[in-house]
C-alpha cells in the first residue's frame, strides 16, 4: 500500500476504474518512475488506466480532494521528463482511451482519443486520400494526446506545421474535475485562442480527453533526394541556400557521418560511410511542378559542394529512406551504451555556426555527439554519447548539453523545438524568458490549475537555478 | 445578460482623450497608470475594425498603437520578421515585397490595418485555406497585460515550444487580455504566379457538389470562396447569377496552368453550366473581394464559422430572414461574412438569436455580429452569440491578465 496517501484514496480509485485499471504494488510502479527522460526519476504512489472522460474527472475530483498532485501520461516517450510525478502522487495514464472516434473526409477533421497512437490515424485514413501531418519520429509509439501536450513536431512539419497547427479543439479535464470543450470541428470560435493555448502546455492546465484534429490531403506527388555531402559545412550552407532561395520542402533533414555509419550497419541501405553529412530532402505537392522543384534542389546543393545528389527512385525507396530516418534513435543503441538527445532552435542561416560549435564543445568536454535532425526548421538535435555508468561522464554530458543550449539562446534560438521544458529544462526558462513574462505564465496557469495539483513542478522554475542540473541521488542517464 | 441601448458602439464610446505613445514603454507606463487609477483603457490601431464587440462600459482613454510602427528586425533569409504592432499591414508586406515575400493575410482596408488589431481581431480572410490562418504566422509576440506588465511568448525561430504560447492566446482575444505592441512572424516567398477562376453553380447542391469534390481532388487551391447574393458578386462577377465559387491557385506557372484545366475539368464532369461567362478573373478582383466586409450601407455585417460542409445548408436560412443578404464564404474553412440589408422585421432576438445562431451553434459553429446596427437593443448574446467556449474559464484567464478589468471593458463576453 502506497504511503503517502490518504488510505480513502485507493479504495476509491478502485471503485471508479476497477482493479484492472489501478497500480499500486512497487515492483508495478518502476515502470512509471519516468519517462523517455531518465536523468530523474521519482515513482508514482499509484497510477491508473481510466477508459473514459467521465473515469478521468471522477479520478481527477478524488484526488483534488484528497489533496495529492496528480500526473497525465500518454506513451511515456517526452524526451524532458514531462511525465515525472513530482513529489509523488497518482499518475493518469490515457492509453486505454484509445479510440477514433470520427473521420469527417467532407470536412477533412477526425475526433480522437488521447490514448490514440499517431501512426494509428494515418494508418486508419489509408484510402481516403488524407493523412494527419504531425509525424514525430516516435510515432509508432507516442500518442495523439501527448503530441497535444507537448506540441509535437516531424520531418514533414516543415511544411505543413506542428501539432497546433492541426488541432481544432480539445475536451479536457480541468484540474478541478469539471469537464469543458474548447473548440470542436470548425476553424474558428469567437474570443481568446485557448485551444492553441492548451497545445503545448505540457500537461500543466488540463488533461486532454478528446481532440479534434485537422485532416491534410496526400500530395500528387513526392521527389526525395538525398544530398550528400564531404562537409559538415557545405551541407549546412545548402540548408541556407535552399530555404533562403524561398523552397519550401515538404521535409529537410541532416544527418551527419556518426549516425550514417550507424544506420547503414543496422539497416544497408546504401548511404555513403565516407560522407561528412547527408541531407534528407523532399518536395511534394502537384506532379507537374515537381521535376523543376528537384532540379533547382540539385542544383542548389551541387552549387555547395554536394558530392552527388540521389533520388529515390519509387515509393519503396522512398518509404526505406523514411523508415531509416525514423528510427535513427534506435539505431544508436550500436554506437553507445547510454545517450542524450537534445532539442534546440538557432535561426536557420546560423546552422552553418551551430554545427561547428557543437563540435568544438563536443571535442573539448570528450564527448562524442552525432546529429540527426530537422535541418529546415534550424531544430538541431545533438546526440551526446557516453556510458551512464560513469557519473564524471554524465556531469560532461550535462556541461556539454548546457553549453550547446546557451548557444542556441545566444543565436536568437530557443532551448526547445519540440520536446518541451518538462523538468529537464527548467532552468533555462529564466534565460528565456523574463521574471515578467514567467510571472504571466504561472498567472495563466493559475487561472486554470491554481493549486497546481495538476503536473506540478513542470514548466516553469520555482526556485533560482540556472541551466540543466542533476537533482536528487537516483541519476542515470538518458537511454 | 447585460444589454445597452446605443446608436453605435463607437460613436458612443466614452473616451476623454486618445493617448498616442512613442514607443511600447511608454505604453506599458500609460497602461501601468491607468491600472493604477482603475481607468479603462481602448487600444486602438488602425481603427478599421473599431466597431467590432459591444458598446464600452464606462469612460476612459483611447490608447493608439499606431506610434508603435518600426520594423525590428528583418533576417528575410531566415523567412521571419519582428516588427512593433502598429505596422500597418500594407508597409508591411511592401517591406516584405522587396525581398520576394509577403504576410498572406487577406484584410479590408490593409493601407489603415494594423499587424496588432489583426491578430487581435483574429480577422482570417481568403487565403487561410492555403497559407493557414493568422495564429499559425505569429511565432512571437510582446504585450503589455492590464497592470501594465510588459510579457512575451514564443520567439524568433519557426520551431519553439518552450513557455505558454501566448501567440495563440492573443490571437482574437480583441484587446481584452493584453495589447500586443510586438510580434515577430513567420513570411513566405511570393509565388510565381497566381490565378482566380470563376465558376457559377445554378443551386445550393450543386455548389457543395463542387466544393466537396475539390476537398478530394488532387488539386491545392489557396483560397475557396462561396458567394452568394447580388452585393457579394463584386467585379467583374456576374450580378445576376445566384452563387459563384471562386477559386485561386498560386504557385509556380506550370501549377497554376495545370490546376486551372484540372478545375475547368471538374466543372464539365459536374455539368455545371458555364453560359458565356469568362473562366478566369483578373487578379485585381482579389482586392475588391478582400474589401467585400468592410463595404458601408450593410444594416448588419456579421461573421461565423460552421463546418465546410454545412455551408450549402445554411444559406436558405440566411436569406430566409434577410432575401437580400449578402455572402461571402471561404468555404474550404467554413468561415463566413454575411451583410445584411436590413434588420430583420421579426426583431434581432428572434430572428438572429434564436433561430441563424442556434442553427450555427447546432453544428458546433457560431455567429457573431461585427458591426451593430444603429438603434436595436445589442446584448452580449446578440453580438456574440452566446459561443460554445466555456464562458468561466475565459473569465477567470481575463481576471489574471487583466484584474482590474481596464482592458476594453464591456465590449467582449466580460461584464
Ligand atoms: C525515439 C524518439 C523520437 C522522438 N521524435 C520526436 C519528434 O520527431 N518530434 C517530437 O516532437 N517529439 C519527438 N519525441 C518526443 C516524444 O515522442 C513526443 O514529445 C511525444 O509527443 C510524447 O507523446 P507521449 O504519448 O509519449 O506522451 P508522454 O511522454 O506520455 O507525455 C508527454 C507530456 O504530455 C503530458 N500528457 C500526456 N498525455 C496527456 C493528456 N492526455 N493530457 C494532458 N497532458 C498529457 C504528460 O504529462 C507529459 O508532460 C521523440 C521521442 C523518442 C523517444
Amino acid at each position: 500500500m502506497p504511503q503517502n496517501l490518504p488510505t480513502t484514496l485507493v479504495p476509491e480509485l478502485l471503485r471508479i476504474v476497477g482493479v484492472e485499471g489501478v497500480l499500486a504494488a512497487r515492483a508495478d510502479l518502476m515502470v512509471y518512475e519516468c519517462d523517455g527522460f531518465v536523468i530523474e526519476k521519482n515513482s508514482p504512489d499509484v497510477v491508473v488506466f481510466p477508459t473514459c472522460t467521465e473515469q478521468v474527472a471522477r479520478v481527477v475530483r478524488c484526488c483534488r480532494d484528497a489533496g495529492v498532485p496528480f500526473v497525465p501520461r500518454g506513451a511515456g516517450t517526452s524526451l524532458a521528463g514531462g511525465c515525472l510525478p513530482v513529489g509523488g502522487g497518482v499518475m493518469i495514464v490515457l492509453t486505454r482511451m484509445k479510440q477514433i472516434l470520427e473521420i469527417n473526409t467532407r470536412d477533412r477533421y477526425a475526433v480522437v482519443q488521447p490514448g490514440v497512437v499517431n501512426i494509428w490515424l494515418t494508418q486508419a485514413l489509408r484510402g481516403t486520400g488524407l493523412h494527419y501531418a504531425p509525424d514525430p519520429s516516435s510515432q509508432g509509439a507516442c500518442t495523439i494526446g501527448g503530441n497535444v501536450a507537448t506540441n509535437s513536431g516531424g520531418p514533414h512539419t516543415l511544411k505543413y506545421g506542428v501539432t497546433v497547427n492541426h488541432v481544432l479543439g480539445v475536451e479536457c479535464v480541468l484540474p478541478d474535475g469539471e469537464i469543458v470543450c474548447l473548440g470542436g470541428p470548425v476553424d474558428e470560435s469567437p474570443g481568446c485562442d485557448l485551444v492553441g493555448a492548451m497545445v503545448g502546455s505540457e500537461g500543466t492546465l488540463a488533461i486532454v480527453t478528446k481532440i479534434w484534429v485537422r485532416l491534410t490531403k496526400n500530395p500528387q506527388g513526392y521527389r526525395t533526394m538525398l544530398g550528400v555531402f564531404d562537409s559538415v559545412d557545405d551541407a549546412t550552407n545548402a540548408i541556407s541556400a535552399i530555404i533562403g532561395h524561398g523552397i519550401v520542402p515538404a521535409a529537410l533533414e541532416m544527418l551527419d557521418q556518426g549516425i550514417i555509419v550507424a544506420l547503414e550497419a543496422a539497416f544497408q541501405f546504401g548511404f555513403p560511410l565516407d560522407a561528412s553529412a547527408v541531407l534528407l530532402i523532399e518536395v511534394d505537392g502537384l506532379e507537374v511542378g515537381l521535376d523543376a522543384q528537384q532540379q533547382q534542389i540539385v542544383e542548389l546543393c551541387r552549387q555547395q559542394g554536394a558530392r552527388e545528389v540521389r533520388l529515390a527512385r519509387d515509393a519503396a525507396e522512398r518509404a526505406r529512406l523514411w523508415k531509416c530516418r525514423k528510427q535513427a534513435f534506435g539505431a544508436i543503441g550500436r554506437l553507445s551504451p547510454s545517450y542524450c538527445t537534445q532539442d534546440g532552435v538557432v535561426p536557420r542561416t546560423q546552422l552553418p555556426h551551430i554545427l561547428r560549435r557543437i563540435t568544438e564543445i563536443g571535442n573539448r568536454h570528450r564527448i562524442r555527439i552525432v546529429n540527426v535532425f530537422h535541418a529546415g526548421d534550424g531544430n538541431i538535435h545533438p546526440i551526446l554519447l557516453f556510458d551512464e555508468r560513469d557519473p564524471e561522464q554524465v556531469q560532461r554530458v550535462l556541461q556539454a548539453s548546457n553549453e550547446i543550449l546557451e548557444d542556441c539562446l545566444a543565436c536568437g534560438g530557443s532551448v526547445t523545438g519540440e520536446h518541451g521544458i518538462g523538468v529537464e529544462k527548467i532552468g533555462f526558462m529564466r534565460r528565456m524568458f523574463t521574471a515578467d513574462s514567467l510571472d504571466v505564465m504561472a498567472r495563466f496557469r493559475s487561472a486554470l490549475n491554481p493549486d497546481n495539483q495538476l503536473s506540478p513542478g513542470k514548466m516553469l522554475p520555482t526556485a533560482a537555478g540556472c541551466g540543466l542540473e542533476m537533482k536528487g541521488s537516483h541519476r542515470k542517464a538518458a537511454v | 445578460m447585460g444589454s445597452t441601448r446605443l446608436e453605435s458602439s463607437f460613436d458612443q464610446r466614452p473616451i476623454s482623450a486618445t493617448l498616442r505613445p512613442a514607443d511600447a514603454r511608454e505604453l506599458a507606463g500609460v497602461v501601468a497608470g491607468a491600472f493604477g487609477e482603475a481607468t479603462a483603457v481602448y487600444p486602438m490601431g488602425g481603427e478599421t475594425s473599431i466597431d467590432f464587440g459591444l458598446p464600452a462600459s464606462r469612460p476612459g482613454v483611447g490608447l493608439s498603437t499606431t506610434g508603435l510602427d518600426r520594423v525590428i528586425d528583418y533576417p528575410a533569409r531566415d523567412m521571419t520578421i519582428t516588427v512593433e504592432s502598429g505596422v500597418r499591414l500594407a508597409d508591411l508586406n511592401a517591406v516584405l515585397g522587396a525581398e520576394r515575400q509577403e504576410v498572406p493575410w487577406d484584410v479590408p482596408a490593409a493601407a489603415l490595418a494594423t499587424v496588432g488589431g489583426i491578430i487581435a481581431t483574429n480577422f482570417n480572410g481568403a487565403r487561410r485555406y492555403g497559407c493557414g490562418a493568422i495564429r499559425d504566422h505569429l511565432i512571437g509576440v510582446t504585450a503589455v497585460d492590464g497592470r501594465g506588465v510588459t510579457f512575451h511568448g514564443g520567439g524568433r525561430v519557426v520551431k519553439n515550444v518552450a513557455g505558454y504560447d501566448f501567440c495563440k492566446l492573443l490571437c482574437g482575444s480583441l484587446g481584452t487580455l493584453a495589447i500586443i505592441t510586438q510580434v515577430t512572424l513567420k513570411v513566405r516567398p511570393l509565388p510565381e504566379k497566381r490565378g482566380w477562376a470563376a465558376v457559377y453553380p445554378d443551386s445550393l447542391p450543386q455548389a457543395e457538389e463542387l466544393l466537396a469534390a475539390l476537398e478530394h481532388d488532387p488539386i491545392t487551391p489557396t483560397a475557396i470562396e462561396l458567394l452568394g447574393g447580388r452585393e457579394a458578386m463584386v467585379a467583374p462577377l456576374d450580378p445576376d447569377r445566384p452563387l459563384a465559387i471562386l477559386v485561386m491557385f498560386e504557385g509556380m506557372d506550370c501549377e497554376v496552368d495545370w490546376s486551372l484545366g484540372r478545375l475547368r475539368e471538374m466543372v464539365g464532369r459536374l455539368r455545371i453550366r458555364q453560359l458565356d461567362a469568362p473562366f478566369t478573373v483578373p487578379h485585381d478582383f482579389h482586392e475588391r473581394l478582400v474589401e467585400f466586409p468592410a463595404r458601408g450601407g450593410a444594416a448588419i455585417v456579421a461573421r461565423g464559422c460552421l463546418p465546410p460542409g454545412q455551408l450549402a445548408g445554411f444559406l436558405p436560412k440566411v436569406w430566409q430572414v434577410d432575401p437580400d443578404c449578402a455572402l461571402q464564404a471561404h468555404a474550404g474553412n467554413g468561415l463566413f461574412m454575411l451583410r445584411m440589408a436590413r434588420i430583420p422585421s421579426t426583431g434581432l432576438s428572434r430572428s438572429f438569436v434564436a433561430f441563424l445562431q442556434a442553427e450555427a451553434r447546432a453544428h458546433h459553429g457560431s455567429l457573431v455580429i461585427l458591426s451593430n446596427p444603429a438603434g436595436v437593443e445589442v446584448t452580449r448574446q446578440s453580438t456574440f452569440g452566446g459561443g460554445n467556449a466555456p464562458y468561466h474559464v475565459l473569465e477567470s484567464v481575463k481576471r489574471q491578465f487583466d484584474p482590474a478589468n481596464i482592458l476594453n471593458p464591456g465590449r467582449f463576453l466580460y461584464p
